[in-house]
């Protein structure tokens, strides 16, 4: 990437409230300070919660483990949640309990290079059947062959709608980091799905 | 606009992230390059399809109460409202006395505790294993093996574990087997078997030793009774609420 490119990566600021700015966020700040209010504030969010793990492990089981796990760590540090985005808040909990798990767990190789650029100079086809015909298999498996820090990015934006700051303050990035890695992520789920498109009876 | 930056900008302007400016200037890129124009359309497509195809996954309601359940019982162990004080009252000064408690507790636990247990590594252990004792009760995630068959409970641990844990019942004495459950404790799977006496709830960790048997030894951390034996090649931690006696008993049970 060019530095030219870099200087135009100006994005819309974030319209949400940031945990990590709770002045900006003024009078609403929810005070955690007994179960009823945690669970008001962020048992709402469970759904979230559950799909981010469910697509970052792999397994409904470990899934409802690494949530419950992440809500109990989420009450134990409660009283540094300042007010703000709540989802955020709890969904980078999620995260990281999601990330400790599979790297205690891992099995096998780590996930292979990423090599997205190695169709980067064909463009797609132009009548974008290979997407279009992706079903839910399909795009699970392409899914499921990202590495995770790519495949959080695409299933917190595609998936949840979560804005780009959203997505930045739950997985601990800058803004720019989440649109290159979405940018990349794509691409190479363009690449898988046209392959697959292309062997699996397509052409 | 180049197309290489052009192709770094095409996924922020479909997810409505770039400023005005970047983006009419990517526009206008777009309506001149008929490549970058189909990787966008490609990209957008992507996008439908995922938003439309993707699995969203919602929580089981069994999750909802585990938790729900969970968050009860660990806020739960004191009185948690009592009616006038304003919301602030209610909490902090509870936390506080926890916090005091807890340090008080560790300060006497260090006093208390033998020599052996007052080395570096006896009281990451002691830490540990309180942490998990106090886990395994709260996240009701006791058992991933239910059952009261040392026949099923034992086999369940292969292939989970790099060793196998002896495996007894002693309901005859009093020690009823709930289940098995695999544990991490300094870095390391051990394995954990749980029983039940009375109302205590007591976590027995195994994992292989290679010292000489170890007597008893007792301590108390957090209002649990700890002790630990090495035997047979195997270390034990058995860890419970209930009084250092039973524990006792359950220790020499496990030593057979």
């Amino acid at each position: 990437m060019g530095a030219a490119a870099k200087s135009s990566l100006r994005l819309v600021p974030g319209r949400r409230c940031s945990g990590q700015t709770p002045p900006a966020c003024g009078n609403q700040l929810p005070v955690i300070d007994n179960r009823e209010d945690f669970q008001r504030v962020f048992l709402p969010h469970l759904d979230a919660a559950y799909n981010l793990a469910r697509w970052l492990v792999k397994n409904e089981t470990d899934a409802q483990d690494v949530v419950q796990e992440a809500y109990l760590r989420a009450l134990r540090f409660s009283q540094s949640f300042r007010g703000g985005n709540a989802r955020a808040w709890l969904l980078a909990i999620v995260r990281n309990t999601a990330f400790t798990w599979m790297s205690r767990n891992r099995t096998g190789d780590p996930s292979a290079g990423f090599d997205e650029e190695q169709h980067a100079d064909e463009a797609p086809p132009a009548d974008f059947e290979f997407i279009r015909k992706a079903d839910s298999e399909a795009l699970r498996a392409a899914l499921d062959e990202l590495p995770e820090e790519f495949r959080e990015m695409v299933v917190l934006r595609d998936v949840e709608g979560f804005s780009y700051k959203e997505i930045a303050e739950v997985a601990d990035v800058p803004i720019g980091t989440v649109m290159s890695r979405l940018a990349r992520a794509r691409r190479r789920l363009k690449t898988a799905l046209l392959k697959r498109f292309c062997t699996g009876g397509g052409q | 606009m180049t197309c290489e930056e052009a192709r770094l900008l095409i996924d922020a302007h479909l997810d409505r992230e770039l400023d005005p400016a970047t983006d009419r200037e990517l526009m206008r890129h777009l309506s001149s390059c008929a490549r970058c124009a189909r990787e966008a359309g490609a990209t957008r497509a992507l996008k439908t399809a995922l938003g439309a195809q993707a699995n969203y996954t919602p929580a089981p309601p069994e999750l909802r109460r585990r938790i729900e359940q969970a968050i009860n019982l660990s806020i739960s162990a004191g009185p948690i409202r009592s009616g006038r004080r304003p919301a602030a009252a209610r909490w902090w000064p509870r936390v506080a006395t926890a916090a005091i408690s807890g340090a008080i507790a560790a300060l006497l636990a260090v006093v208390l505790i033998p020599r052996e247990f007052r080395s570096n590594e006896g009281d990451f252990m002691v830490r540990e294993v309180v942490g998990a004792h106090v886990r395994s009760t709260q996240a009701s995630h006791l058992t991933d093996v239910t059952s009261t068959d040392r026949h099923t409970v034992k086999p369940w641990f292969a292939g989970k574990l790099d060793f196998s844990p002896p495996v007894a019942d002693f309901q005859a004495q009093g020690f009823k087997l709930l289940g098995g459950r695999v544990d991490y404790l300094d870095d390391r799977a051990v394995a954990a078997l749980i029983y039940q006496h009375g109302r205590h709830i007591i976590n027995v960790f195994i994992w292989p030793s290679d010292k000489p048997d170890q007597a008893p030894a007792m301590t108390v951390r957090s209002g649990f009774n700890i002790d630990r034996i090495t035997h047979a090649g195997m270390n034990y931690w058995i860890i419970s609420d209930m009084s250092a006696d039973e524990i006792e008993k359950l220790a020499a049970l496990l030593k057979g």
